[in-house]
């Protein structure tokens, strides 16, 4: 039963005739879990503790930087390197005292994730990589759970819900994950910061209807939006017989290697430093040499404009593939990005075309502005 | 004419353009007539063997082309297609 101060605070969730004194127990008694308590974590975070879900889980292994601010609205300067999960719990408590948040300050892993995610009514995906995204979408399937899916990117954003149950699953959608460095990420690529605004408080509008019973979800469909032309598209999904985890004859019966699976160096198999590493300052030391390498900056053109080491030739690293006749194969090179993800994959697409002298700058720009020229922005 | 749709992600490879007419009479005439206008494409949609990449999706209307008869899908003038790969951001 809800107390008085409770139907004082749910005054206009009980006005809607579809929510009521009977569906507003039913969140009550409900339970979410949020994986990544980020862009798109941060608006399902506050507006599912208002809603009055009575139990969230809240799971992110970071801390809260200075970048995260422009989007991710749970956190404030305030909680400038407190762990994420902290900062966004007292945020909702803030907002809602009866709200009971359970925090995993860890990364979500094969080995971890069934045993966290069992006790919750519905999963929302709120990672910002692809191994996590297929380990949410595994884990929803192997326990018959819904999970509501959004992701985003610059100025466009997707949003479903997978129930493998009645529906397809993300794998039905997406199969396999792209070739590492072929999508950037928002780290690499941005996005606007309202962005995750709109698609997560999606998102959480469809774990309240999920959680309620009520409405049509958008399972069997996919939002496409986008920010810049302010449209929303749909296309239709279906269950893929050939799923290998849904399908007729699912080949994956329990969790695999999420980091292998994509491709990517994690938790497991950390980036170590790589013998076509270079430093800043050693880097700093050879342009000043006689056989100065090349400098290729593998950066948007419009990041240029922020920082740049002058004499660098810009190739961003989406178009390289298809401008390698540009370079000179004999002449020594050393890649640069803005923290060194993107120039280390460009050092692999090279040394794979036949480039042998290709050296990677650790860290980027960011590392060259730390150590070598603290004039330079960091962004 | 049938026209294509594309996502912020890809638009870097198709001069900055969202939208654009098809040329073709099947989905893959479509795609080959693209990517010979603007090759930096070529890479984003098909692997080295020249398969569609597993993270792409290509809506014909609102039905996935894998539903129907996937790159040999016939184009009608009115047709839209929208190609979806995946994204990560979160």
């Amino acid at each position: 039963m809800l107390t008085h101060d409770q139907i004082l605070r749910y005054s206009r969730h009980l006005l809607i005739p579809e929510v009521g004194l009977t569906g507003q127990q039913k969140l009550h008694n409900a339970s979410a879990l949020i994986i990544g308590a980020g862009g798109l974590g941060s608006p399902i975070a506050l507006y599912l503790a208002a809603a009055g879900v009575g139990r969230i889980g809240l799971l992110d292994y970071d801390v809260v930087e200075e970048t995260n601010l422009q989007r991710q609205i749970a956190h404030g300067m305030s909680s400038l390197g407190k762990r994420k999960v902290e900062s966004a719990r007292a945020r909702m408590l803030d907002i809602n005292p009866d709200a009971k948040v359970e925090t995993y300050d860890q990364p979500f892993t094969s080995a971890n994730a069934l045993q966290i995610a069992a006790n919750y009514d519905v999963l929302i995906d709120g990672s910002d990589n692809f191994p996590t995204r297929y380990l949410s979408n595994d884990v929803a399937v192997l326990l018959g759970k819904p999970l509501v899916y959004g992701s985003i990117f610059r100025f466009d954003g997707q949003a479903s819900v997978f129930d493998a149950r009645t529906g397809p699953c993300y794998r039905c959608l997406f199969p396999e994950p792209p070739p590492p460095g072929l999508v950037p990420t928002c780290a690499e690529g941005g996005v606007l910061g309202v962005l995750p605004g709109v698609i997560g408080s999606i998102q959480a509008t469809e774990a309240l209807k999920i959680l309620l019973g009520i409405g049509d979800t958008l399972q069997g469909r996919l939002l496409l939006y986008n920010a810049l032309d302010m449209s929303f598209d749909f296309v239709t999904l279906r269950k893929n017989p050939q799923c290998r985890i849904c399908g007729e004859n699912p080949q994956i019966t329990q969790l695999i290697d999420y980091e292998a699976f994509c491709g990517v160096p994690g938790q497991n198999h950390p980036v170590s430093a790589e013998d076509w590493d270079i430093t800043a300052p050693e880097l700093a030391r050879r342009l000043q040499t006689d056989s100065a390498p090349l400098l290729l900056d593998v950066r948007e053109p419009h990041e240029l404009q922020i920082s740049a080491l002058p004499g660098a030739l810009n190739i961003p690293l989406g178009t390289l593939a298809a401008r390698l006749s540009e370079l000179d194969s004999a002449r020594e090179m050393v890649v640069l990005c803005r923290a060194g993800t993107r120039s280390s994959r460009a050092v692999g697409l090279l040394t794979a075309a036949g480039f042998r002298r290709v050296k990677n700058l650790q860290g980027g720009i960011h590392a060259w502005a730390r150590e070598v020229d603290p004039s330079l922005a960091v962004y | 004419m049938p026209r294509l749709r594309v996502p912020a992600l890809l638009k870097y490879y198709l001069q900055d353009q969202t939208e654009l007419p098809l040329e073709g009479e099947t989905v893959q005439e479509a795609l080959q007539h693209l990517t010979s206008q603007y090759p930096q494409m070529t890479p984003h949609l098909f692997d080295p063997a020249g398969r569609l990449r597993r993270h792409i999706n290509i809506f014909l209307n609102q039905e996935n082309i894998r539903t129907l008869q996937g790159l040999q899908t016939p184009l009608r003038p009115e047709d839209t297609l929208k190609i979806v790969p995946s994204v990560t951001g979160g």
